[in-house]
């Protein structure tokens, strides 16, 4: 870049915004960070770097050390198979629907359609009570299949929507070789839909287990053994009383946001491409 | 081929359909938990909701301010990070991986984390306010500090969703516009308002209305961070359910309260979408 007085002044102008900017995003996650590497007395000081840092608390996270901590790796593979679980059945649920629906214009496809966008209006914290019942009536209570079926069916409007308008935008032509040379509809949504689809499936698969993986409410009414719930729910416990230890909390904490981080950066690429399709209909 | 959208249709009327159809059976009865007389009582849970002062005055307003507020914090943040990521600078890629950390922290951690930040004794910006030379200030004893902190976190959790869809929908746009208002020597605040935000107006639509139906419904935040109080002045809609619920173990008012709302959010987001709609032109 050519240094010239213009350039230097709209640098400084971006910065006066961009630090600012900077400040917001990391301060709450520095803060965070501080309390998961203070030892407990200091955890409190309002100091911006501890006096003596240290790794005690992972140490204590880690050995389930701490009452609240005691099912720490039970919850923590918990909330892997329950996100695991919602996200391949959510893409499996969305991608035939999706498929049905703009490659073979399934008669009632439309109904389905608007029936998913619909409940996608209706506000999950609303329907918790009724979903209570509902799940007592199926007698799924107490089991974590509800909890994943509650799941998916959170996730599923919004995966199908992506997925329909992702579909819509491929060549019909494809669709039109691939049944001259015999293919059944099965073969066609697994040799030609599938593959094409691909990002857009990392995508709504990736959002559905992130949903899963930090929900809060569902998972602590619809689980109450501690040796059921997800990490997310062991988190929650903390907030019970007002001398949690903070510190062990906010360890945990940053424990558990680094697996939704990894596969985020993993599918970052597909994530962006994927959700962008359907916020923006070509 | 009705067998592949037959799963979709099971699940949604399984775990959609039915939970609203109890939900709204339950509405129109005297249906304590702790006494389920499961009487027909008619509209009354309505009508006393509806003329509950605390639902009109408080819940009510609550639950649109924060809605507004959040969005267009995030909106405005969100576009000006985009903005700046879009730039290239040494580090931009690391920057680029730090600012979407919000979005990976459970909320309940976001929550949590931000009500100690905020903490009248312990919290960084007590800290930062002493140092200043501010008095005590308690943040969470009051209405509006506390309603601002949810707000505040929200908006927090939300801005890196905008900027990362607005960043990949910055890097989409063609460049002859650009060059062309290079040529006529328009000024880089000109050229925003001329040239880039008319050609990203279908996006921000779309998101300002998912993000706003989102918005409408946000619960965990809230619950973490104040609880509804003090003295209930910082209740929203999911809050208000959840404690006639809940707490006050009212099946029947809990789910009248619900269904009150899912209609509320309902017309709100066909008339946004009907005005977004006339904007931008999504549909077409």
């Amino acid at each position: 870049m050519k240094l010239s007085l213009r350039g230097v002044a709209t640098e400084a102008r971006l910065l006066l915004i961009g630090i600012p900017l900077l400040l917001w995003t990391m301060l709450p996650i520095y803060h965070l960070f501080l309390f998961a590497i203070s030892p407990k007395d200091s955890a409190f000081a309002g100091n911006l770097w501890p006096d003596h840092p240290t790794l005690r608390n992972f140490a204590v996270v880690f050995g389930e050390q701490h009452y609240y901590l005691s099912h720490f790796w039970r919850q923590l593979f918990n909330s892997l198979v329950i996100a695991l679980a919602v996200g391949a059945i959510t893409l499996l649920v969305a991608a035939a629907a999706a498929f049905a629906i703009s490659r073979l214009k399934v008669k009632g496809g439309r109904t389905v359609m608007n029936l998913a966008l619909f409940t996608y209006f209706i506000p999950a914290a609303f329907l918790a009570v009724p979903m209570y019942r509902t799940m007592g009536i199926y007698g799924l209570l107490n089991s974590q299949w509800a909890l994943i079926w509650a799941m998916v069916t959170i996730a599923a409007p919004y995966a199908i929507w992506v997925l329909k308008q992702a579909s819509d935008k491929l060549p019909y032509e494809l669709d039109e070789a691939a049944v001259i040379d015999g293919a059944s509809p099965l073969q066609l949504f697994r040799l030609v839909y599938v593959p094409l689809i691909m990002p857009s499936l990392v995508a709504v698969g990736t959002y559905a287990i992130l949903l899963a993986w930090n929900e809060y409410l569902y998972a602590f009414l619809l689980l109450s053994k501690d040796t059921d719930v997800t990490l997310a729910v062991g988190l929650g416990n903390f907030l019970a009383a007002d001398d949690s230890p903070w510190e062990l909390l906010m360890a945990t904490g940053l424990i558990y946001a680094l697996p939704p981080a990894a596969i985020y950066y993993a599918f970052k690429r597909y994530m962006v491409a994927g959700l962008t399709a359907g916020a923006v209909k070509g | 081929m009705l067998l592949l959208i037959a799963p979709a249709a099971a699940v949604l009327v399984l775990f959609q359909v039915v939970p609203i159809v109890i939900g709204a059976n339950a509405s129109f009865r005297d249906w304590q938990l702790y006494n389920p007389k499961e009487t027909w009582i008619g509209f009354q849970h309505y009508a006393s909701i509806l003329s509950d002062p605390v639902f009109l005055w408080v819940v009510l307003p609550n639950t649109f301010l924060l809605m507004f507020a959040t969005v267009a914090i995030s909106l405005v943040l969100g576009m000006a990070l985009a903005h700046l990521l879009n730039w290239s600078f040494p580090g931009h890629r690391l920057v680029q991986t730090v600012i979407l950390l919000p979005q990976m922290i459970a909320p309940v951690i976001a929550a949590t984390s931000m009500r100690w930040t905020f903490n009248d004794q312990f919290g960084v910006v007590a800290a930062f306010l002493r140092q200043v030379g501010f008095g005590q200030m308690s943040w969470l004893a009051e209405r509006w500090p506390s309603f601002l902190i949810v707000i505040f976190t929200d908006a927090w959790i939300w801005t890196p969703w905008f900027a990362l869809i607005l960043l990949a929908a910055l890097k989409s746009l063609p460049r002859e516009p650009f060059e062309a208002a290079q040529i006529d020597a328009a000024g880089r605040w000109r050229t925003f308002t001329h040239v880039t935000l008319p050609m990203l107006r279908p996006v921000i639509g779309v998101c300002v209305l998912i993000r706003s139906i989102d918005a409408f419904r946000t619960f965990d935040q809230v619950w973490v961070i104040t609880g509804g109080g003090p003295a209930r002045s910082t209740e929203v809609f999911s809050i208000y359910a959840y404690v006639e619920t809940f707490l006050n173990l009212d099946f029947g008012r809990g789910s009248a309260a619900a269904i009150i709302g899912a209609l509320i959010i309902l017309v709100v987001a066909w008339l946004m979408y009907r005005t977004i709609d006339r904007l931008t032109n999504i549909s077409r």
